[in-house]
């Protein structure tokens, strides 16, 4: 018998290097996003001093400067890196075989940097997640992954990056699950959750266990402030179909725009941001600081719903004029000080006890994002671990779920799937998937009327998809559906007018 | 793969560690230049930069607490008591941030939460000088209850500070007897005197405020006396001669003297009937029986008197008191008169 070879008793298995490489795309994400993070408040240091009142003239000049040079970079030095990172991501998974040019991550760095810092209204959560995805795409390529795992690698990277952003765990590997994957696939949700754990564990060792936001406990003052957060879902719906349409409509009228505008465009977006900054100075930048004073009560209500005003009005011209950036952070921004002025309003005039308006930015925060971005679990988890605490589940849970059914309803197509669709690319979605799941024969069938007789129906099964039921019924009137256990009872029927209804075909259509 | 690791996360370290240089120093250049400006009364400015400082230190507990103090000379009493009430999340037994919330609250009317606020500024932890800090609470929070007419939670409060104040504070101890006299406990206020001057017998500010108490519970000799040992300390206090006038009087007036005969009883009490009812025909008409029951008993002839009419007298002048009190109200009785019926009434009152 000849001894094993201790080369060979050390390689180790193409799953096993994935995981391992997991754990290495989450330490390299985690220190790029340290990184970045430290460059956007070194930027905002010298270019917005503290955005105290001695540096009025720099709040003007920064944001436009800045959305010149970042625009110029994105679009002149590192074209790839232009665009969302979560659609560059899925791309990476579902159409380039999990090839996220280098490049971009250089490109998102500079460019997004830039941009933040000096105070465009931008959030650094989706460059993050790119630049993650693309540290992952370098590395696996380095470690001459198969192609199957090459596909799950920019997951996995985009995972480390968002986490690292957020400073949340939970939230990263439940966004990329949700959003990027649009599925759970149990083969890679191990890779996604160690790189995420590594990469926050990265950025608590540089830059400290300090949590995105100093969070004041939560309580839930009266049953009826239940009210009170499903009508602040309600409204959090409306004004996220209502954002989406904007971005979707100015998007589409700039893109119209000859291409050498593309720089102009920026320009006056970056102005418009100073022009607010101006009297405004929370809106600049990503906002996290606002947010925080927001939680502790440091806003009335009126200022909360005018700086909610006024942020979506920036990060819509922002966005729209191609400066480079995030999302995220102004999604949670509208949300919170939207939250916090409704909170504030209601603790004025609603007829029961009130938490105060700090509970309800931090609610808020989610239903917003909720909306937009039409990752509930996301953004229930989200502002769950933000606050570590158990009491806010509920409300979060009401107020986020009724803001992303209204927005569904209002503008069916999520943030994300529009972007695509306008840069002429079509990638799925968990939203998608759940509205094209496969329909059953229990989805349809009605119960069994007194008189029909069934002896000589063919039977059926629930579970059955109703696309195989429609070749039964091409030879018979009715099925009878019985369940597997009891085959011989009926617990149903279904005719072809119970299939359409399903599918939602009239029954005049023919 | 291993060394551009290394190299990443080294360049990564140098870059947090110039980062938070960079933060915590521009903190601190906006910090010291905010307590400059303080310093000259420039509030506003103060505040803005002591935002900016926070702005690079969000959790800076002396920054905000300086941008809380700015605030409330500004007058911007809410926006302080939000940065109050951040820093009390953080560090709730904090007896300082209590002490600033409580004066806030107290500012704004709501006394309810300025007492609370006290009472853990009272209970709080306090890095720097905890006992002068606790008492100097203490005092605004007699204040608050002053104000609020909580006269049996003042004493509370006095008597507790008076068991915490240090033996050689003399000043505290001083003011907290008077505090203890002006709402109406000279018991307890001349046990604090005493304890004063157990400490320097030759205080004469406290050997007054002893006699004051001593008066204020009647005990007029033991008044006069120490009115007399202030007097001879040195003390410049130009009411001492009129109180031991004052004094002087009651105790020729006080029917309830010990060591005084039978007949000096009567006869005194006789001259205190005599002269409450005198003080109360100066504004009203006595009422019948009770005028009558007076010369009655004035009528009385020497040789019969007997221990049973005095007392009668004493009581007779006690309810003619009750009816001059009310009737009267806005003239000011003779001291020495006003003094021993004080005591008269004191005497009586767990009787009736």
């Amino acid at each position: 018998m000849t001894p094993p070879n201790p080369t060979t008793r050390m390689a180790l298995s193409e799953a096993q290097r994935f995981l391992l490489l997991s754990i290495l795309i989450g330490i390299f994400a985690g220190l790029l996003v340290v990184c970045f993070h430290i460059a956007i408040d070194f930027l905002s240091w010298y270019s917005l001093g503290a955005l105290s009142g001695k540096y009025r003239f720099g709040r003007l000049v920064a944001p436009t400067l800045g959305a010149l040079v970042s625009t110029f970079l994105a679009t002149r030095v590192f074209p790839l890196a232009r665009g969302s990172g979560v659609n560059q991501t899925k791309a990476a998974l579902y159409i380039s075989d999990g090839l996220v040019p280098t490049s971009t991550v250089a490109g998102k760095f500079l460019a997004c940097s830039i941009a933040i810092g000096s105070g465009n209204s931008l959030g650094p959560e989706d460059p993050s997640l790119q630049m993650g995805a693309g540290v992952a795409s370098l590395l696996g390529r380095m470690f001459r992954l198969g192609r199957k795992n090459m596909r799950l690698i920019a997951p996995v990277g985009a995972a480390a990056g968002i986490a690292a952003a957020f400073n949340t765990p939970i939230t990263g590997v439940l966004f990329v699950m949700e959003e990027v994957m649009a599925s759970w696939n149990a083969a890679v949700v191990g890779s996604i959750v160690l790189s995420a754990v590594s990469a926050v564990v990265v950025i608590r060792w540089f830059l400290g266990n300090d949590p995105l936001f100093r969070v004041p406990p939560f309580q839930l003052t009266h049953p009826s402030e239940l009210i009170v957060y499903a009508l602040m879902g309600v409204v959090g719906g409306l004004l996220s179909a209502l954002f989406i349409k904007l971005i979707e409509l100015l998007r589409a009228r700039l893109e119209k725009l000859p291409h050498r505008t593309e720089l102009v465009q920026a320009l006056i977006g970056g102005f418009f941001v100073g022009l607010v900054g101006l009297w405004l100075p929370e809106v600049m930048g990503a906002g996290y600081d606002a947010m925080d004073f927001a939680m502790h009560d440091r806003f009335p209500w009126n200022l909360l719903l005018l700086l909610a005003a006024a942020k979506l009005l920036v990060t819509l011209l922002c966005f729209s004029t191609g400066i480079p950036g995030g999302m995220f952070a102004p999604a949670l921004f509208i949300g919170a000080m939207l939250g916090g002025g409704l909170g504030g309003l209601a603790h004025h005039f609603w007829p029961f006890p009130t938490s105060s308006a700090g509970a309800y930015v931090l609610v808020g925060m989610g239903t917003f994002f909720s909306g937009v971005f039409r990752a509930p679990m996301t953004s229930i988890f989200m502002v769950f671990e933000v606050s570590a605490s158990y009491v806010i589940i509920l409300p979060v849970m009401i107020a986020n779920t009724i803001a992303y059914f209204i927005s569904r309803r209002l503008h069916p197509e999520p943030f994300f799937t529009m972007l695509a669709h306008q840069e002429g690319v079509d990638l799925p979605s968990a939203e998608e998937y759940r509205s094209t799941e496969v329909l059953r024969v229990e989805d349809a069938m009605q119960p069994v009327p007194h008189e029909i007789d069934l002896e000589r129906s063919p039977r059926i099964y629930p579970d059955v998809p109703l696309d195989s039921a429609l070749r039964l019924l091409g030879q018979n009137e009715v099925l009878r559906v019985a369940s597997r256990a009891d085959p011989a009872n009926a617990i149903g029927i279904l005719t072809l007018a119970d299939v359409h209804r399903a599918y939602g075909i009239a029954e005049n259509y023919y | 793969m291993a060394a551009s690791l290394v190299l990443l996360m080294t360049f990564t370290g140098f870059l947090a560690r110039a980062y938070y240089n960079t933060r915590s120093s521009r903190a601190e250049e906006l910090y010291q230049d905010g307590i400059k400006l303080a310093g000259t009364g420039h509030y506003e400015q103060a505040a803005d930069e002591f935002r900016a400082a926070l702005v690079y230190e969000h959790n800076s507990e002396t920054y905000r607490m300086a941008l809380a103090r700015s605030l409330m000379e500004l007058g911007r009493w809410s926006e302080a008591e939000t940065h109050l009430a951040e820093l009390r999340e953080v560090d709730p037994t904090n007896g300082q941030i209590n002490l600033m919330l409580a004066r806030i609250a107290a500012q704004q009317r709501r006394y309810d939460d300025a007492i609370m606020y006290y009472q853990r500024a009272i209970y709080g932890f306090w890095k720097d000088n905890p006992v002068e800090n606790r008492i100097s609470a203490r005092f605004e929070l007699i204040g608050i209850l002053e104000r609020e007419g909580q006269r049996r939670q003042v004493l509370a409060e006095l008597l507790d500070l008076a068991a915490e104040a240090p033996e050689e504070d003399t000043a505290t101890r001083q003011r907290i007897a008077t505090l203890l006299l002006a709402n109406g406990s000279p018991d307890h206020a001349a046990e604090v005197y005493r304890a004063i001057l157990t400490t320097n017998r030759e205080d004469g500010a406290a050997q007054k405020g002893l006699g004051d108490a001593l008066f204020a519970t009647g005990d007029f000799v033991g008044a006069r006396n120490a009115y007399r040992t202030a007097e001879r300390d040195g003390l410049n206090d130009p009411t001492i001669e009129q109180r031991l006038k004052e004094c002087d009087s009651v105790l020729q007036l006080d029917p309830s003297l010990v060591r005084l005969s039978a007949n000096q009883r009567f006869d005194r009490a006789r001259d205190l009937l005599a002269l409450t009812s005198a003080s109360a025909q100066q504004c009203t008409t006595l009422p019948a029986d009770l005028n009558d029951a007076a010369q009655k008993l004035f009528e009385e002839k020497p040789s019969r008197r007997r221990d049973g009419d005095t007392v009668e007298m004493i009581t007779l002048a006690e309810q003619v008191w009750k009816v001059r009190q009310s009737a009267c109200a806005g003239q000011a009785p003779d001291a020495a008169l006003a003094a021993v019926m004080s005591k008269i009434q004191n005497q009586m009152a767990p009787t009736q």
